[in-house]
């Protein structure tokens, strides 16, 4: 195969991959190679060690994060994002790579993982059973979902909701959580446990920091869980808090709206988004403060069936 | 041969492929937009069952774009009918919204960018007009490039609906004005044919085949990547079973002046795809051969076909992909919510009405 | 197959055009999920989901039964909803068949024997 864009060499970007590493994430088989030797590190920390030499696999998503072009290296080194077919992002500086992978698994997933309803959610487990924490603009979902994972819940996943159309399970997913700007000192305050990884200051988020994925989340990260609560969570400073039972057609509506391809997948997605609400208590929640709102959800009813 | 190739010659051999061929099957199909048209494929044969379900996965899922693609092609055409047909103007469907529209199976996984569609030439100022004002914008408001189309084109500078994405092309010929071979459009309306349950009509079998390789090997270049051979392919393998399908492409070919395409059409499916071709019409064709009949010439256009085409233009970049994905695909319609309607008056709805939608 | 004006034009009240039905747009691609207080339909046609309340549900699923005019769908509807058909009911039911057809949900016919 000649083809264009399918081969590491090609193209402007000629940095030598230092590493290759395969990861498990839930679902998925991610292989990474990287020139950025920063990026073993931070990987092997965040995602624990890699998948020893072993018989070849079905990788889902191949990706790199390799140098800029070498004209830039002196003076603003820059770090690219490639898939084994694309190079979807304009450059990310050089000390950003690790959250530049993240966003790039992010795409790859987004882009390619339609055996999923993908819900743009938080999501946490108890007892079998999960929590979905639905996103929208300033809802403090990571932050939530961060500090339940640091109070008994057991982290899924924080960026996708990922609800398998066929037999309505969540997959977990559990990856870092990035945490922005006034909700990094926020968590360090809510748990001494919580293990922060390196600051990355001014990205296009602001400044961003992960939360490591709590490790029993990684070695329970192909236990499925059925789902029972949908919880749209609303941060506001000095908001009172308040739980309110969400009629059943605007949770539908919402959700949907919340979903990276709930209109791709049309009848299956139209179906699996009826069967998760019809299993689940709906609400939405303000909150002005971390510890009432996850102590009310530790409170919430028990699951429909 | 690349294992694309293979595979998409033969969908049984992924049966038997081990995890290294399947990243390298999985990769390429991938480059070259294919991963839903193979699944299809492998179905056909029965080989669901026996592929690993994560390249299952890798796969099928990819079929959900063509879907919604299709359906997106479904409402526009109904738009489309709604305009032109108040005023009688007969649109024939051309290319992927023809196959969609006749169900064929070349058209399942198979993505669109546009709908094709021809007009009559002497009702294209007309029918212009009457999707102007039924809100659709042409792409180029240049004066220049409108009289270029005009003169030189076999179609008008695309249009689009101003809520809609899709992109609309509206023929009147099969070839560009310009180019040596000039097929007579109105041979093509004679032959059409009615669809079932749509109000448009589709090119005859023959001539849906030499509109496909027309594109593709259009004045002695190939113009299409792996996809537009696929589509030959296919047609090849469903409308070859017709019976005289293969004597009548024969005459049709002379008839519409397409000998040259047809000619590269069947050579490079046999070639490539080891198309269901009869040998008596691969000898047939090679009387439209070019001269010297080019091995050599053979050996340069191959290659090209089986390059990936460059990703879309417009790929998301970093600082849109989520708006992208979600903007683009994936939100929610903006029909949501505005038929909450009227729900004063309504005491309730018979219990025996809720049960009948299931 | 023609091209004539079949489906064309959006009609406005039976008073006017009397000949004209309406009809589902491909009413085996629809699917219903009834939920509390509005049902959340898919439309396979346009791929869209749609919210509608109980009173478009029900003038829809009396659609899909048969094709019916506005006049029959106002009598039809009173009855069902044990409500007086008349002129203000049937201009509701009109204004609810417009937005339906301006869904793409349903379209206005001639009827074969007016």
């Amino acid at each position: 195969m000649t083809a264009r864009g399918t081969d590491a060499r090609s193209g402007p970007v000629r940095a030598r991959t230092a590493f290759w590493q395969a990861y498990r994430i839930g679902p998925f088989l991610i292989q990474v190679g990287s020139s950025i030797r920063d990026l073993r590190e931070q990987l092997a920390w965040f995602y624990g060690s890699p998948l020893g030499a072993r018989q070849a696999e079905i990788i889902q998503f191949n990706v790199r994060v390799l140098h800029g072009p070498l004209y830039r290296r002196p003076f603003a080194p820059q770090a690219v994002f490639k898939t084994d077919t694309e190079a979807p992002f304009a450059p990310f500086p050089l000390s950003h790579a690790f959250p530049l992978l993240e966003w790039g698994l992010n795409w790859c997933i987004a882009m390619r993982a339609h055996q999923f309803l993908m819900l743009h959610a938080g999501v946490v487990e108890r007892d079998g059973r999960a929590l979905i924490l639905p996103a929208v603009p300033g809802s403090g979902k990571s932050t939530l979902t961060a500090a339940l994972a640091l109070r008994g819940w057991r982290l899924l996943s924080d960026e996708f909701g990922l609800v398998d159309w066929q037999t309505g399970v969540i997959h977990p997913l559990p990856r870092p959580i990035p945490l922005k700007n006034r909700s990094i000192p926020v968590i360090r305050a809510f748990s001494p446990e919580a293990e922060l990884g390196p600051l990355f200051p001014k990205t296009r988020k602001g400044d961003v920091a992960h939360l490591r994925p709590p490790g029993d989340s990684r070695q329970r990260q192909h236990e499925t869980a059925r789902p029972a609560w949908i919880v749209f969570p609303r941060f506001r400073v000095g908001a009172k808090m308040r739980l309110a039972a969400l009629p059943d057609s605007l949770a539908f509506a919402r959700l949907s709206q919340n979903s990276f391809n709930y209109r791709l997948l049309g009848a299956s997605g139209f179906q699996a988004l009826e069967t998760l609400i019809r299993g689940c208590h709906c609400w939405s929640a303000d909150f002005g403060e971390l510890d009432a709102m996850v102590t009310a959800l530790d409170q919430l009813p028990p699951p429909k069936s | 041969m690349s294992l694309l190739l293979s595979a998409l010659r033969d969908p049984t051999i992924t049966g038997q492929l081990s995890a290294t061929h399947w990243n390298l099957l999985l990769r390429t199909s991938r480059a070259h937009g294919l991963c839903a048209r193979l699944s299809w494929m492998m179905e056909d044969q029965g080989q669901q069952d026996h592929c690993p379900p994560v390249a299952w996965n890798e796969l099928s899922a990819q079929r959900f774009f063509a879907e919604y693609m299709q359906s997106q092609v479904r409402l526009e055409r109904r738009k489309l009918h709604r305009a032109l047909a108040p005023r009688g103007i007969p649109v024939m469907l051309l290319k992927g919204a023809a196959y969609a529209a006749a169900e064929l199976k070349v058209a399942r996984g198979r993505s669109f960018a546009d709908i094709d569609i021809m007009l009559p030439r002497d009702r294209l100022e007309e029918a212009e007009t009457a999707l102007e004002r039924a809100g659709w914008l042409s792409e180029t408001k240049d004066h220049y490039d409108q009289r270029y189309y005009r003169r030189w084109m076999h179609e008008l500078p695309p249009m689009h609906h101003r809520e809609r994405l899709m992109e609309v092309d509206l023929h009147h010929a099969l070839l560009p004005l310009t180019s040596r071979i000039r097929p007579n459009s109105g041979l093509l309306w004679e032959a059409s044919r009615p669809l079932a349950d749509a109000p448009e009509v589709a090119p005859c079998t023959e001539d849906l085949w030499l509109h496909s390789a027309a594109q593709l090997f259009h004045d002695g270049e190939i113009a299409g990547a792996l996809g537009g051979m696929l589509d030959l392919h296919q047609l090849s393998q469903e409308f070859g079973a017709e019976p005289g399908f293969w004597e009548r492409l024969i005459e049709r070919a002379r008839m519409l002046q397409l000998e040259r395409p047809t000619y590269y059409g069947i050579q490079f499916c046999v070639l490539l795809l080891d198309s269901p071709i009869p040998l008596r019409t691969q000898r047939a064709a090679t009387a439209f051969a070019p001269d010297p009949l080019s091995a050599r010439m053979m050996r340069l256009l191959v290659p090209r076909v089986l390059e990936p085409r460059a990703p879309p233009k417009g790929s998301p970049r970093l600082s849109t992909w989520l708006l992208y994905l979600r903007s683009h695909w994936l939100r929610m319609p903006p029909g949501l919510l505005t038929a909450h309607l009227l729900r004063k008056g309504l005491r309730r709805l018979p219990a025996g009405r809720r049960a009948a939608g299931h | 197959m023609g091209f004539d004006a079949m489906s064309a034009s959006t009609p406005t009240t039976d008073d006017t055009t009397p000949c004209i039905e309406w009809v589902v747009v491909d009413g085996s691609g629809l699917q219903f999920a009834f939920l509390e207080p509005d049902n959340a339909v898919f439309h396979k046609a346009t791929g869209e989901t749609h919210l509608l309340s109980a009173l478009p549900t029900l003038i829809l699923q009396m659609l899909l039964d048969s094709p019916k005019s506005t006049r029959v769908l106002a009598s039809d509807t009173a009855q069902a909803c044990e409500t007086e058909n008349d002129p203000d009911w049937f201009e509701k039911i009109s204004g609810v068949l417009r937005s339906l057809d301006g869904l793409e949900l349903i379209e206005g016919r001639t009827m074969r024997h007016p």
